[in-house]
């Protein structure tokens, strides 16, 4: 998904202090209409303080939020009417179903009679809990919970999707489900935030991502921005029966080609761009008659990327 | 003004599913109420106390003095006055305990109406126990009262022959027109049994300690949610938080006035108990629900964690019903600590509720319970509401 158009968020120099701590020091970021934006940083780093900000749950110190235009603060009925708010915490009353759960927070957003009952029936149904609506929350799987919970922040149809790592604590299967959906939203439109703590949720939901650390926003960008703000390259790791040292120095001077070292049964390219020398290397090898067992190119990842902007793990 | 209205029936739909809340807001006052009210309604046959009263004197104008006290016993819709045949059987009845104290009549009583006695015997004999403070009370009254009658009718007898010579016959008429008329401790009887009103009494008594901890409850259950996120999902809607804080608190006074008007309708349909005009009652209630929620919802505000707000709000709830008198009949605490139980609310609510309920009493007779109750909700219900607006917006 690709954003387009005006953005749906904008927010400059959100700043946050919690007495002598900085919680959030200077962020700012926009998300256009159908973009999903990750905010990527460790526990601590300062994601749901921003996000409580950008929601209008807390008072900020300093910086501007708009959504859609409108300014967001506490009391802002208007911009908050524009938010989609899926909390890290499972936000529903378990002694209520999923539907009477909706039904409340649909009221909340100024819903009612057949309007109310459709928007809860697609939100459940897009969530996949359409045959256990009428189950209490409290009897629900972790995973079926966190979904319910999804489904609560879509229902009045946000221009702005804000989800505080919603697959924490769930298992693969419900986690696989729920990034389905949220990929879903980018599609119909909707501006998605996506804040994790998990690097490969990142790469695969968000078309930009933004770092975060000690309450500082230290890089934005596409995956591959990213990458190339740290100066990154991919490696290709080529396998062969035959001789390498050849084929290793023809490589040498094709373009995108930037370093090639020999290893015992192949050999290991460093390229600007893996996927785009796949060619080079296989034209090379016929050239030479050299059989090639296996291609894999290696990307450097977020996880990488983080590590090089922080000094630390994104698990850490 | 919507949206706390359904903020409010919301959380009360939520805190009705919930056993505990049901438990501690209807049965468990329920329950109280009836056993206390049982109890002190049958110790004596009808009133919670018994005063056994014989009359050794056995004359027209002893009977008539005896009769005249039993009527009015006004104290009375608290204990009965039960004529027993013999001194003795007076003695024994108190020596059983079926008698709280008894009073004896002796012979020569109605030489006071006539100014026949000589010397100062003791023609009217309390037999009490120190260990029986209440009863004794009770029975110093019905001594002074029967006194009272000798009193009013001496003076009647006084008044009428001043300046004239009369003949023993006239003196006994105009002596037998005195007894008929009330001594000075009258009060007038409504028809209500004893029991009826005691359990007019307990039943606020016993609601206003579990109306304290329900309210602490639900204030605790908004703090929680605080805990679980839906509180920030609410703070994430369009609505002001003022609509939310007044929503749940909203939630948590009428669940608590809710629960004081089932324990009424249920002692009074159940029971046939009498807690007093309709009107009062329901003003009375309003006012304790606010002072109790004032408390309860500082208290649990000013805590730093649900165990820290469940201890706090047990302590408080027992001290503040032994201070006030909950668990004791009305009147029956020394006199140092009725003064002490108006230093609680519930000691002041009591008060309403008891002129209600054992003094038949209306509107005017509870201003003073309202004036304070009221006072303590708003100056302690400000603070509370303050505080948990601040801990809204900062979770």
């Amino acid at each position: 998904m690709t954003g387009t158009g005006e953005p749906v968020l904008v927010c400059r120099d959100l700043r946050k202090q919690y007495g002598d701590r900085t919680a959030v020091n200077g962020v700012g970021f926009e998300i256009a209409a159908g973009e999903c934006y990750g905010l990527l940083g460790p526990n601590g780093a300062g994601k749901t303080t921003t996000i409580s900000m950008l929601c209008g749950l807390l008072h900020r110190d300093g910086g501007e939020v708009l959504v859609d235009g409108r300014p967001v603060h506490e009391g802002a009925t208007d911009a908050k009417a524009a938010i989609g708010y899926v909390p890290q915490d499972i936000a529903l009353y378990d002694e209520l179903t999923a539907a009477d759960n909706l039904t409340f927070f649909g009221r909340l957003y100024g819903l009612e009679g057949a309007h109310l009952k459709a928007r809860i029936e697609f939100a459940l149904s897009v969530v996949g809990l359409a045959d256990r609506g009428d189950d209490r929350v409290g009897s629900y799987s972790g995973g079926m919970k966190r979904r319910a919970n999804i489904a609560a922040g879509l229902l009045h149809d946000p221009k702005l999707l804000v989800l505080d790592e919603p697959t924490v604590g769930v298992d693969p299967q419900s986690r696989h489900a729920i990034l389905e959906t949220v990929a879903g939203f980018g599609r119909e439109g909707m501006a998605v935030l996506y804040t994790t703590h998990y690097m490969e949720e990142a790469e695969r939901l968000c078309d930009r991502v933004g770092v975060i650390d000690e309450g500082r926003l230290v890089a934005e960008g596409t995956r591959r921005e990213l990458v190339a703000q740290v100066g990154g390259r991919d490696r290709v790791r080529v396998s062969m029966s035959g001789s390498a040292s050849e084929l290793a120095a023809r490589l040498r001077t094709s373009e995108g080609i930037e370093q090639v070292e020999v290893h015992e049964g192949g050999i290991e390219l460093l390229a600007t761009e893996g996927r785009r020398v796949l060619r080079t290397v296989v034209d090379a090898a016929d050239v030479l008659g050299v059989e090639v067992d296996g291609i894999e190119v290696v990307q450097l990842d977020l996880e990488a990327v983080f590590l090089h902007l922080t000094g630390k793990a994104l698990r850490d | 003004m919507g949206t706390a209205l359904l903020i409010a029936r919301h959380d009360l739909r939520r805190r009705l599913r919930d056993r505990t809340a049901i438990v501690t807001a209807f049965i468990a006052p329920l329950v109280m109420a009836s056993i206390v009210g049982f109890a002190f309604g049958r110790t004596s046959g009808g009133g919670y106390l018994r005063i056994a009263i014989a009359d050794e004197d056995r004359t027209a104008a002893s009977s008539g003095a005896i009769d005249n006290v039993i009527a009015s016993a006004g104290l009375g819709k608290v204990f009965v006055l039960a004529r027993v045949p013999t001194e003795a059987a007076a003695r024994a009845q108190f020596t059983s305990g079926t008698a709280g104290a008894a009073v004896v009549v002796h012979r020569g009583f109605s030489g006071l109406f006539t100014g026949q006695v000589q010397g100062t015997p003791v023609l009217v004999e309390a037999i009490t126990s120190d260990r029986r403070t209440y009863a004794q009370q009770v029975a110093q009254s019905v001594v002074r009262g029967l006194y009272g009658v000798v009193s009013s009718n001496a003076l009647a007898v006084r008044t009428a022959f001043t300046t004239v010579t009369v003949t023993p016959s006239q003196v006994e008429a105009v002596g037998a027109a005195a007894r008929a008329q009330p001594p000075p401790m009258r009060i007038v009887d409504d028809g209500i049994e004893p029991r009826k009103s005691l359990l007019g009494y307990f039943g606020p008594a016993m609601a206003i300690v579990f109306l304290f901890l329900g309210i602490g409850a639900g204030a605790r259950s908004l703090l929680g949610e605080r805990d679980t996120g839906t509180l920030a999902r609410l703070k994430a809607a369009p609505i002001g938080m003022g609509r939310v804080v007044a929503g749940k608190v909203g939630a948590v006074l009428a669940l608590a006035m809710l629960s004081i008007v089932v324990v009424w309708v249920a002692t009074t349909v159940a029971f046939g108990a009498y807690w007093g005009p309709a009107l009062a009652v329901l003003a009375l209630s309003a006012a304790t629900v606010l002072a109790f929620g004032g408390i309860a919802l500082f208290l649990t505000v000013s805590s730093k964690t649900p165990a820290q707000s469940d201890a706090t709000m047990a302590i408080v709830a027992f001290v503040l019903a032994l201070l006030g008198g909950n668990f004791f009949p009305p009147g029956s605490l020394p006199p140092l600590l009725q003064r002490l139980a108006l230093a609680t609310p519930n000691g002041w609510a009591l008060q309403g509720f008891g002129n209600l309920a054992l003094d038949k009493g209306g509107f005017h007779d509870i201003l003073p319970a309202l004036v304070v109750l009221l006072v303590i909700g708003a100056v302690i219900g400000a603070a509370a509401l303050t505080r948990l607006r601040s801990l809204v917006e900062m979770s």
